[in-house]
């Protein structure tokens, strides 16, 4: 670690000695308000931040809490029907918001460019990435094409795109997410601007794509000397690579400071809730996560006062609170700031901050129990397109021979990163799809084969939850006609189906008096809970949560997870929890399985998983995931691996990992020739990972892994750190 | 940035206030367009009662008379009053309006929802079907129908709902198709819902809007194509009265006397485009896609 936490304050909130010289970016009482039909609203409240040249500030945040606005703003760049009203942008003294459209549109990009959250759309699909990269050069500066390729070329060096000169003509949809997400940031670095605007750079990214880019922006951080921002919902990426930290909630901004007194000592309620409600990779928090209750407020209707006041812990009941804005004021060393009336009354209060290796004793977790699900070398093959000719067939291996099983009573947690086939798996159990073969067994009865009846039958003994709420709830529907259906399904309805949805409802903590509204008429965590109650209603044995918090903001996230536990135990309901959020695998999981390509590649229970992580893959995931703790996610080795997640369609031969693996590559260079394999790009690697799949190991303690030469590599993998 | 626009809690009001508050009652065309069609089903249905003849009377006395005096829109060749022509003529329109409209509907849907829903070779067959039906121009298709099958107003019938049934028949398969992959439908097959039950349930409220849109569509264009076959000699054979012909009998005077052609003729227009901006008012309010864009969920 470096710089971290380190740059000093004046008074105000400015970096002030080590970063003098450069440019200096200033926002100055920034208010933006939208006219929407049911009246104003105020978006962004009276902002005022600064941010240096060679410094990264992170922008926390829920959704509606002004974040992207504020810089969307800041570029000049909100739409009608919003309209900056009162403040400033100031770069170098030079007021933003008072320029024209020209002006502006000859610093956007130049001085100050931005980096959006979807590296799928922010490319325009029908024009090669050089062609893009070289538009942004001839739409500011007079050189010619040849001369404009050149720096073309450079830049995307820069963000280390691999043959760069041969990728030029390449099409966005031959890059992966995480490479396209390279192409734009080469885009915004084109023209060496001196502030870059990331908004929410690796949230649409898998974590192993997003410690790359993070690694990228830092790298560029320091070479360039650029100002960045940061703005993301991830406490992690922040810990990782923000200086300064600001967070902002309803409009405003509630605190900011250096990002180790904002993680270590928080001064106002809200970051205090944040840092708790976030489950943690590193360590188990123990039952239940700190929640903090209701949902982000909507900017059209925030509460009068201080808008967290009806979350807080402090506030709640105080009449201060309720009535009377707080304003940010000092509360402590090196412009750390906080807009809480009590901020002092904090000191006493820890972020809950774990001891290191604390243990902590599982309630209800009996991993000893009856198999109740036993899946023996399940395969799902899908053809890659409609129509293919016979002699060259294309398949999807998106399962491909997979062996567990699940106990009863416990959560058996299934991760991996997008396209590893976990959705794919989840959905083959419940039978939404058919598996192409291999035998799934509920309480010792074959159900692979049931017919449509038999299988309809079953579906009161396995329920399924959807990752999207938004998605997964008939809009035209009421609540009551949501939860009867499963009822009525089944031929249950009766007189007392309404009292038994009332009953449903208020155990997933809805308000059995809202049972006549609409989806829309919820917020997530709602829809959530309705979602959760209609796989409740049957009285199920096991539940199938297929992402079940990621659509959701970190403190409605708590509250699920929180839910999800006590129907656990409530009900003795059996989990298997899809999920690509490793921290929320690690709270709530008893055992875990890795996924890669469509196989197990590392099962276990989940302390010794992640205590002691034997597959290369696996290790890199862990390493991969931030840890909202600036000095341990600082001072830790990552485990960087180059590419990304191969297509199952072609899946690598031998070990699919291999390509990627640091350790295969490590082991390499201490093995006699003839044990080594030449690979088409020159590079050399053990045999066995290059032409035989690893068997899944079986070992006595329950943790396997599928690695040919786990255990003799763990002192030289190619770990560095930061 | 995502702001979340609750509408906090619905408060009760009366269904008329309610409805001016609903986006219909902002819609101009919608507005308009439903007018119209009031007023064409109103007076399709006492038309016969409010006529101030007999459509079918000759005087010769009075032949070719110009609108006003005793006779509102006047007379045609054989002294025939050409507003109670029109009066009794608005009727088949209606009927065949509706008949078309609601025939094409109903078969559209049934096919669609087949081929979207059950896929594979059952969605190839019917989708080359359907697409060899919409190669023929419409029209020629109805008139190749009536010359085969005789010119009856049940014909003209089933003749134009052969040529619409597959227009509505693809929107639905689309829309189907687009439904059938959401969350909420996996969903109720999760809980273990049937699947007629899922399509009678889940599939149609959410499908049925743009259809119901190509079925104005369909019902007006019924209206032409009733019009259009009757000029032609093979749709409702005269005296009958219809606006058809009605126009046909104005034709041979269209220089010298051009009020008969032109009064039936505008008859048809208005209806016509009364029956469309009602199909592009309601595509633009009730279109969850549309309001989906707009709506409550999230706004960009």
């Amino acid at each position: 670690m470096q710089d971290g936490g380190a740059v000093p304050n004046t008074a105000d909130g400015n970096p002030s000695a080590s970063t003098a010289s450069g440019s200096r970016l200033s926002i100055r009482g920034l208010t933006v308000q939208f006219a929407m039909p049911m009246g104003i609203v105020r978006a962004v409240d009276n902002v005022s931040l600064d941010i240096a040249q060679g410094e990264t500030v992170g922008v926390v945040g829920e959704s509606g809490s002004g974040k992207s606005v504020t810089f969307l703003s800041v570029m000049g760049m909100v739409r009608q029907p919003g309209r900056i009203v009162a403040g400033s942008v100031e770069l170098d003294g030079r007021d933003l918001s008072k320029l024209g459209r020209e002006e502006l549109r000859g610093i956007r990009g130049r001085d100050i460019s931005m980096v959006f959250q979807d590296p799928q759309t922010s490319l325009n699909p029908v024009f090669p990435i050089g062609k893009q990269i070289v538009d942004v050069f001839r739409a500011h500066l007079p050189i010619s094409k040849d001369e404009a390729r050149r720096r073309a070329l450079e830049v995307l060096d820069l963000v280390h795109i691999p043959e760069a000169k041969n990728r030029f003509d390449s099409f966005p949809h031959e890059f992966s997410g995480g490479m396209r997400q390279r192409v734009l940031i080469a885009m915004a670095l084109a023209l060496r601007p001196r502030f870059i605007i990331a908004d929410e750079p690796t949230t649409a990214l898998d974590v192993t794509m997003q410690a790359q880019i993070l690694e990228l922006l830092h790298e560029l951080k320091q070479e360039i000397n650029i100002g960045l921002v940061l703005i993301t919902h991830d406490l992690g990426v922040v810990a990782r690579s923000a200086d300064r930290v600001v967070v902002m909630y309803g409009g405003k901004i509630v605190e900011q400071g250096d990002v180790r007194t904002i993680f270590y000592e928080p001064r106002h309620p809200y970051t205090v809730s944040l840092m708790r409600s976030m489950p943690r990779i590193d360590m188990v928090r123990g039952e239940r996560l700190h929640s903090i209750g209701g949902s982000p407020p909507s900017l059209s209707g925030l509460p009068a006062g201080c808008a967290f006041h009806p979350r807080c812990f402090l506030g709640a009941e105080r009449p201060q609170c309720r009535t009377e804005t707080p304003e940010l004021h000092d509360a402590g060393r090196g412009g750390h700031r906080s807009a809480c009336h009590y901020a002092n009354e904090l000191e006493l209060v820890s972020t809950d901050a774990p001891k290191v290796g604390e243990v902590v004793a599982r309630a209800g977790a009996q991993t000893t129990g009856e198999a109740l699900l036993e899946v023996r070398d399940l395969r799902m093959h899908y053809p890659a397109a409609s129509f293919q000719v016979p002699w060259n067939r294309k398949v999807v291996k998106a399962v491909d021979g997979v062996s567990f099983s699940v106990r009863e009573g416990e959560t058996l947690g299934i991760v991996g990163e997008s396209g590893c086939g976990k959705s794919t798996l989840g959905r083959c159990l419940i039978r939404l799809i058919e598996p192409t073969s291999g035998s799934i067994a509920f309480r010792g009865s074959e159900i692979s084969h049931l017919g449509v009846r038999d299988m309809r039958a079953l579906r009161t003994d396995i329920q399924m939850v959807f990752q999207d709420p938004y998605a997964s709830l008939d809009p035209r529907m009421t609540v009551e006609s949501i939860l009867r259906e499963p009822f009525e399904a089944h031929g249950q309805a009766d007189v007392r189906t309404t009292h038994k949805i009332k009953e449903l409802m208020a155990h997933v903590g809805l308000n059995p008096e809202h049972i006549e509204r609409r989806p829309h008429e919820f917020s997530g965590g709602q829809r959530q809970r309705i979602g959760i109650a209609r796989a409740l209603a049957l009285k199920p044995k096991l539940i199938i949560l297929d992402e079940p918090v990621s659509a959701l903001d970190v403190s409605v996230q708590a509250q699920i997870i929180n839910l999800l536990k006590d129907l656990q135990a409530e009900f003795k309901l059996t989990y298997l929890f899809i999920a690509h959020d490793l921290s929320v695998v690690r709270h709530i999981c008893d055992r875990v399985m890795v996924m890669y390509l469509g196989r197990i590649i590392e099962a276990g229970d989940r302390d010794t998983l992640f205590a002691d992580p034997r597959h290369p893959y696996t290790k890199v995931l862990l390493s991969a995931v931030p840890l909202p703790d600036p000095d341990k996610e600082r001072a830790r080795a990552h485990v960087v691996v180059p590419g990304s997640v191969p297509s199952p369609i072609n899946p690598p031969r031998g070990c699919h990992f291999h390509p990627r693996c640091p350790s295969a590559a490590a082991l390499a260079g201490s093995m006699p020739a003839d044990e080594l394999e030449q690979l088409a790009d020159g590079g050399v690697l053990p045999k066995p990972c290059v032409n035989a799949y690893p068997d899944i190991g079986a070992e006595a303690d329950g943790h396997v892994q599928a690695c040919h030469f786990v255990g003799v590599d763990n002192q030289n993998t190619g770990t560095r750190g930061r | 940035m995502t702001v979340s626009l609750d509408n906090g809690p619905v408060v009760a009001m009366p269904a008329w206030k309610r409805w001016m508050r609903s986006p219909y009652a902002r819609h101009t065309g919608f507005l308009v367009g439903a007018g119209i069609t009031v007023i064409f089903v109103f007076v399709a249905l006492i038309g016969p009662f409010i006529a101030p003849y007999d459509p079918l009377a000759t005087d010769l006395q009075n032949v070719l008379q110009p609108p006003g005096g005793e006779h509102l829109l006047g007379t045609d060749r054989y002294g025939r009053d050409i507003a109670s022509r029109l009066l009794w003529g608005a009727q088949a329109s209606l009927f065949v309006a509706l008949a078309v409209g609601s025939l094409s509907l109903l078969f559209g849907v049934i096919l669609g929802t087949l081929a979207g829903f059950v896929g594979g070779w059952t969605d190839r067959i019917m989708l080359a079907v359907i697409n060899i039906l919409l190669a023929f121009p419409g029209f020629l298709l109805a008139l190749a129908f009536v010359a085969i099958r005789g010119s009856t107003l049940m014909n003209v019938i089933l003749a134009v709902t052969l040529a619409y049934t597959p227009r509505v028949a693809i929107v639905m398969r689309a829309v189907v198709l687009n439904i059938r992959p959401r969350q909420f439908i996996e969903a109720s097959f999760a809980v273990g819902v049937s699947t007629p039950t899922m399509i009678w349930k889940h599939v149609l409220p959410n499908c049925l809007p743009p259809v119901i849109v190509v079925a104005t569509v369909s019902a007006a264009f019924a209206i032409l194509a009733e019009a259009g076959l009757s000029f032609l000699g093979l749709g409702v054979q005269p005296p009958a009265p219809t606006w058809g012909n009605v126009i046909t009998d104005g034709r041979p005077f269209l220089i010298s006397d051009p009020w008969i052609s032109i009064s039936a003729g505008a008859c048809i227009a208005v209806v016509v485009t009364g029956l469309n901006l009602l199909g592009d008012g309601v595509r633009d309010t009730l279109d969850p896609f549309l309001r989906n864009q707009t709506g409550a969920r999230a706004l960009k």
